[in-house]
């Protein structure tokens, strides 16, 4: 059974310590995802973005989508999601996502899946700052019970 | 029975303290505690901007999200939980 590495954290994320919970010498691909935060968004100038969790329900989901990936693209993929809160400066990196498997296919279809399912799922707000010193709230994605 | 709602994202529009207490003579289901924070928050402002803005948020638990039809029969916290946008 593959690895499954989730954090929700306020520290910037050390991608070099990130990187080597994802060795494994079963796995001949590694990929990476990182999400930075962008200068722009629908035409304002962006200045910040302060992230807000719930984290108890986060963090279960999160390792909740892992396992499902592990499902579909094999129990072999070693995965890790790690995402930030607090007020993140333009530029800065806000979530990190790997997937390590034997073949780069289901590494590939594992990482993408986490991230769209992460946007989705995942009790994460941004509150976008703008440099005109406004905010907002961005909109998203209705959450559902089973 | 007491029932706190911690606001989470957009929801802590509603309240700047990001915090709503509610008190129920009996057991209520989730949609009763939703339509009671509506009506709470509506006062004084944009009764359709709270109505819309209550209805698109999921209410949940410390570890999972609640069902409309849902019964709560204790005090409890729940949590007011907006659509969601990480990443």
């Amino acid at each position: 059974m593959g690895s499954v590495h989730i954090q929700i954290q306020e520290a910037v994320i050390d991608f070099t310590s990130a990187s080597c919970l994802l060795e494994d010498e079963g796995c001949g691909a590694v990929i990476w995802f990182l999400g930075n935060v962008r200068k722009t968004n629908e035409g304002k100038d962006v200045l910040a973005v302060e992230y807000e969790a719930h984290r108890p329900l986060a963090e279960k989901t999160l390792k909740q989508i892992c396992l499902e990936a592990q499902a579909t693209f094999g129990a072999d993929i070693n995965l890790l999601i790690f995402h930030r809160i607090g007020r993140l400066n333009v530029g800065e990196c806000s979530v990190l996502i790997g997937a390590s498997s034997p073949h780069r296919e289901n590494a590939y279809s594992a990482s993408r899946f986490l991230i769209e399912s992460l946007k989705k799922r995942v009790p994460i707000w941004k509150n976008e700052i703008y440099v005109s010193g406004n905010s907002k709230w961005l909109a998203g994605n209705q959450l559902h019970g089973n | 029975m007491n029932v706190r709602v911690k606001l989470f994202g957009k929801a802590k529009d509603l309240n700047e303290e990001g915090i709503i207490n509610l008190t129920f003579n009996d057991q209520v289901c989730v949609a009763e505690v939703r339509a009671a924070l509506i009506q709470r928050c509506s006062d004084g402002r944009d009764e359709e901007y709270v109505k819309q803005l209550i209805s698109d948020c999921a209410l949940g638990s410390s570890d999972k999200i609640l069902i409309d039809s849902e019964t709560i029969d204790s005090s409890v916290h729940l949590v007011l939980l907006p659509p969601v946008c990480g990443g």
